[in-house]
C-alpha cells in the first residue's frame, strides 16, 4: 500500500509525521542524523519562531531541535497513525 | 607510575566537563586544540599506582565532522589513540546518544559508558539498567549525576576496568567484504572504524593512513556506486543504538518536563522576546556596574605605583616612561580583566542553561535575512558590551564563512568603551537630547553592521549554510564551572592581547614624547598635523582631535584621557610616601568591595539614562573647537572607525593576519565615508 509523503514544512502545530528520507544528501544530512532525525523517528511540531520560522519539532518524544521551514523541505515524512 | 590517557566522548550538553570537574577536583589545566581557539580541558588524577589523564573532547553529533569541533574531536582519538575512551550519554535521549557509542565500538579502544543525568531522566519517567547495558555491550557502565556527584566515584573504577567493547554492528555482506578488505590493511586500533568511514566519507585526508590504502578505498568504492551506501551504515548502526535504549531502559515514559512548559512562555514570540530582552539588558549592567568599581581601583593602584616611583626623584623622561607607558600599559591589559570576567559568566550561564539557544530560535528569521544562523545574534549583541569575547563567542556557529562574517559586524557593535566618548559630545553638542542621539548612534552602526553581512554575502563565494540545532533543557549551570570556565577565558584573553595591547601603548608613548612631549612638534603631533587635510573634509581642523583617535586604538576610552591631555595638559604626578600609597590602595581596595555590593541592587532597578553634565574645562574647550556637524561627524568617526586592539588581535587569532588587517582598512573606509555623509548633511541642515 502507497503511503503519502509529505515534507516536514508543510506538517503544522501538533501534527505528527514519522521520517522516511531526504531529498539532500551531504553535510547537512549528516548533520540531522547525528542530531536524531533519522528515517523510522517520530517528529512532532511544537511551534514556530517569529513569522513561522524556525520550526520546534519534538524528536522521539525525547529531544527538541529547531529546523528552518526551508530546509524542513528537505526531510520526507508520512502521517503518523495508532500504530506507529 | 604509569600514565593512563582518557578521552571523554560524545553528544554536546551531556555534562562530560562537568563530570571531569568532578573527577579531578583542582588539578585541571586549560589550554586550546593546536592551531585552534577552542578550548582543550586537561585533568590529572591519581589513582593507586597509576595516574590518569583526563581529556575533554568537544562535543560530537558525528565522528564524521561537519563543524570544526567535530574535526578537532576525530583527529584526536586518530592521531593519538587514548588507552580508554569514556563515552558520556544523557540518560534521558539514549536512542540518539547512543548512535555516538555505537560509532565508537568501531574504534576497537577500551570503553566506559556513563550514563550521566539520570536525574533528569527519572524525573520523565525514564529509568535505566546499567547491569544489562554493560553486558551487551562488554564493558563497564555507571549510571551518574555529575551535577550533584552521584555516582561519580564509581567513574574512575570502571576506567581501570574498561574493556574493548564486542562488536555490535554488522552490516550487509558486501559491505563487511569491503570493509575487511580495507581493514586488514590498517595498522591502528580503530581501523574497522576507519575503514567503514573511508568507504561512506569523500574527504579520505582525515584518514592516518597512506596513499595506497586511499586508492585501495577509493577503488572498492566504487564497486558500491549507485548505492546510498552512508545511508545503509547509519541505518544499521542507529538501529542498534535503538536496539541498546530497548536493552537499557527498565521504564520509558513520556512525561512533561518542565522545560516544556516553561518554553511555552519564553519561546513564545511576544513574551519571549521580551524576557531575553530584559535578561539582556540584565546581563550587562551586571556585568558592568560589578566591574567598574574594580577598573577603579586598578587606577588607584596605577595612581600609587606612578606616586612611589615619583617620590624616587628619577630623570622626568624616564618617570614618563614608566608610568604612562609601562604601568599605563599594565594597567589597561588588567583593567580589561573585570569586564571581560563577568562577561565571560554571563555568557557562560547563557550558554549552559539552555537560554543561548532560545534566543537564536527567536531571532533566527531576522539572521536569516543576511543568511545568518540563529546563533550569530549571540557574539553580535555581546559586540555591545566588547568586542573581544564577541569575536572568539563566534566560535559558537558552525560555517567558518558563518564566523567570518559575523566577526567582520561586530566591530560596528558600538562597544562600551565608546560610550563614554559618545556621551561626552553627545552632552555638550546635543544637549536637549543628549540620549536619542546616542541611540540612534548605536542604531547606525547596527545598520552598517547588517550592510557588511550583505555585502559579504554578494560578493564572498562559500557554501551555503544550514542551520539545524538543539534545545537542550533548562538547566542550572552549577556556579563551580561557570566561575572556573569564564577565568579561563580572561586569562587566555591577558595572555594573548596583553603584550598586543602593551607594546600599542609604549608605541604611542614614544610617539607623544619624541621628538618633543606632548606637543605639536612630538611625532603623535606630526602624523596628526599631516592629516588634518583629510580631516577638514568632515569640519575636522585641529590637530589634537585627529590625535587623540590614536591612542583610541588600543581602547576607545582612551580618546577622552588623550583629549584631556592634549588641550589641558598632563597632570603631573604626585610623589607618594610608601605609608601614603599604601594607605590608598587598601582604602582602594576596601571602596571597591563596598561599591561591588552596594552595585547589586542597581543591576536590577529601574532602568535610567544617566545625562551627564556638559563636560566640565574639557566641554568648554571642544564647544569651542567643534561645530555642531563637525562634532557629529567626529562622533560617526569614532563609533565606527576601527576595533581596538585586542579586537584585532582577537580576529587575527581566529580568522588570520589577512582579515585582521582587513578589517582595520574597512573600518577606516566606512568610518570615514560615513562621517563624510553625515557631515554634509548636517552642513546643509544646519547652515
Amino acid at each position: 500500500m502507497l503511503k503519502k509523503t509529505f515534507s516536514l514544512s508543510s506538517l503544522k502545530i501538533g501534527d505528527c509525521g514519522r521520517v522516511v528520507d531526504f531529498l539532500i544528501d551531504g553535510d547537512f544530512r549528516r548533520k540531522l542524523l547525528g542530531i536524531g532525525i533519522y528515517p523510522g523517528v517520530r517528529l512532532r511540531i511544537l511551534r514556530t519562531g517569529p513569522f513561522g520560522n524556525p520550526v520546534e519539532v519534538l524528536v522521539d518524544d525525547s529531544l527538541f531541535v529547531a529546523v528552518r521551514r526551508r530546509e524542513a523541505r528537505n526531510i520526507l515524512i508520512e502521517p503518523c497513525n495508532e500504530k506507529n | 607510575m604509569k600514565r593512563i590517557r582518557v578521552l571523554f566522548a560524545g553528544n554536546p550538553n551531556t555534562g562530560k566537563s562537568t563530570l571531569i570537574n568532578r573527577l579531578s577536583g583542582s588539578r585541571i589545566h586549560v589550554s586550546n586544540w593546536t592551531g585552534t581557539t577552542t578550548q582543550k580541558i586537561t585533568a590529572i588524577v591519581n589513582y593507586g599506582d597509576y595516574t590518569l589523564e583526563l581529556i575533554d573532547l568537544p562535543g560530537v553529533y558525528d565522528f564524521l565532522p561537519t563543524t570544526l569541533e567535530e574535526e578537532i574531536a576525530i583527529r584526536e582519538i586518530l592521531n593519538n589513540p587514548p588507552d580508554v575512551i569514556v563515552n558520556v550519554v544523557d540518560a534521558s535521549h539514549l536512542e540518539r546518544d547512543f548512535h555516538i557509542t555505537v560509532e565508537l565500538t568501531e574504534m576497537g579502544i577500551p570503553m566506559v559508558v556513563v550514563l550521566n543525568m539520570v536525574d533528569e531522566a527519572r524525573s520523565r519517567g525514564r529509568d535505566v539498567d546499567t547491569e544489562a547495558l554493560s553486558k551487551r555491550l562488554g564493558v563497564p557502565v555507571v549510571a551518574t549525576v555529575a551535577r550533584t556527584g552521584e555516582g561519580v566515584d564509581r567513574v574512575l573504577e570502571a576506567i581501570m576496568d574498561s574493556r574493548k567493547p564486542v562488536p555490535v554492528v554488522k552490516y550487509d555482506e558486501d559491505i563487511e567484504e569491503a570493509v575487511s578488505q580495507l581493514s586488514s590493511l590498517i595498522d591502528h586500533p580503530s581501523r574497522r572504524w576507519i575503514a567503514v568511514s573511508m568507504l561512506i566519507y569523500d574527504d579520505l585526508d582525515l584518514f592516518p593512513v597512506n596513499d595506497e590504502i586511499k586508492k585501495r578505498a577509493r577503488e572498492l568504492k566504487k564497486k558500491f556506486e549507485g548505492r546510498d551506501l552512508l545511508l545503509e551504515v547509519e541505518g544499521k548502526r542507529l538501529s542498534f543504538a535503538r536496539e541498546l535504549a530497548r536493552i537499557t531502559y527498565v521504564v520509558r515514559e513520556n512525561r512533561q518536563t518542565i522545560t516544556h512548559k516553561l518554553d511555552r512562555v519564553l519561546l513564545n514570540p511576544f513574551f519571549g522576546s521580551i524576557i531575553m530582552l530584559l535578561l539582556l539588558i540584565f546581563s550587562f549592567r551586571f556585568a558592568f556596574f560589578l566591574s567598574s568599581p574594580w577598573v577603579d581601583f586598578i587606577s588607584t593602584v596605577e595612581e600609587v605605583l606612578a606616586g612611589w616611583l615619583a617620590s624616587t626623584g628619577m630623570p622626568s623622561l624616564l618617570l614618563s616612561f614608566l608610568v604612562d607607558g609601562i604601568i599605563a600599559g599594565v594597567g589597561t591589559v588588567i583593567s580589561f580583566a573585570p569586564v571581560l570576567f563577568l562577561f565571560y559568566m554571563v555568557i557562560s550561564f547563557i550558554e549552559q542553561s539552555g537560554i543561548l539557544a532560545r534566543a537564536a530560535f527567536l531571532m533566527d528569521t531576522f539572521m536569516g535575512a543576511v543568511g545568518l544562523p540563529g546563533k550569530g545574534f549571540v557574539p553580535l549583541i555581546m559586540g555591545f558590551g566588547c568586542n573581544v569575547p564577541a569575536v572568539y563567542a563566534t566560535r559558537t556557529l558552525e560555517s567558518p564563512r558563518d564566523r567570518l562574517k559575523v566577526a567582520m559586524m561586530i566591530p560596528f557593535m558600538s562597544c562600551s568603551a565608546r560610550l563614554p566618548v559618545l556621551v561626552l559630545f553627545a552632552s555638550i553638542f546635543f544637549p536637549k537630547n543628549p540620549v536619542p542621539v546616542v541611540l540612534l548612534l548605536y542604531l547606525l552602526g547596527v545598520i552598517v553592521a547588517f550592510i557588511t553581512a550583505f555585502l559579504m554575502d554578494r560578493f564572498i563565494k562559500g557554501g551555503t549554510s544550514f542551520s539545524v540545532f538543539e534545545l537542550p533543557p533548562y538547566r542550572i549551570p552549577p556556579l563551580r564551572t561557570i566561575i572556573f570556565h569564564s577565568w579561563m577565558r580572561t586569562l587566555d584573553f591577558l595572555r594573548g592581547a596583553g603584550t598586543v595591547i602593551l607594546l600599542a601603548v609604549i608605541i604611542v608613548w614614544f610617539m607623544l614624547n619624541f621628538p618633543e612631549p606632548y606637543s605639536e612638534h612630538s611625532l603623535f603631533g606630526l602624523i596628526s598635523r599631516s592629516l588634518t587635510g583629510v580631516f577638514s573634509l568632515i569640519g575636522i581642523n585641529d590637530w589634537r582631535l585627529i590625535g587623540s583617535l590614536i591612542p583610541g586604538f588600543i581602547a576607545k576610552e582612551v580618546i577622552i584621557g588623550s583629549l584631556a591631555v592634549s588641550y589641558l595638559g598632563a597632570e603631573p604626578i604626585h610623589a607618594l610616601g610608601l605609608l601614603e600609597g599604601l594607605k590608598m590602595i587598601v582604602g582602594g581596595f576596601y571602596q571597591a568591595v563596598i561599591q561591588t555590593f552596594a552595585s547589586i541592587p542597581a543591576v536590577f532597578g529601574i532602568p535610567r539614562f544617566q545625562v551627564p553634565v556638559s563636560g566640565g574645562p574639557l566641554g568648554q574647550i571642544l564647544s569651542s573647537v567643534l561645530d555642531t556637524p563637525s562634532a557629529l561627524a567626529y562622533m560617526v568617526f569614532v563609533l565606527l572607525y576601527t576595533p581596538c586592539v585586542a579586537t584585532v588581535a582577537a580576529l587575527k587569532q581566529e580568522f588570520g593576519k589577512r582579515w585582521a588587517i582587513l578589517s582595520i582598512a574597512y573600518q577606516l573606509t566606512v568610518a570615514f565615508l560615513m562621517s563624510f555623509i553625515i557631515y554634509r548633511l548636517a552642513v546643509m541642515i544646519h547652515g
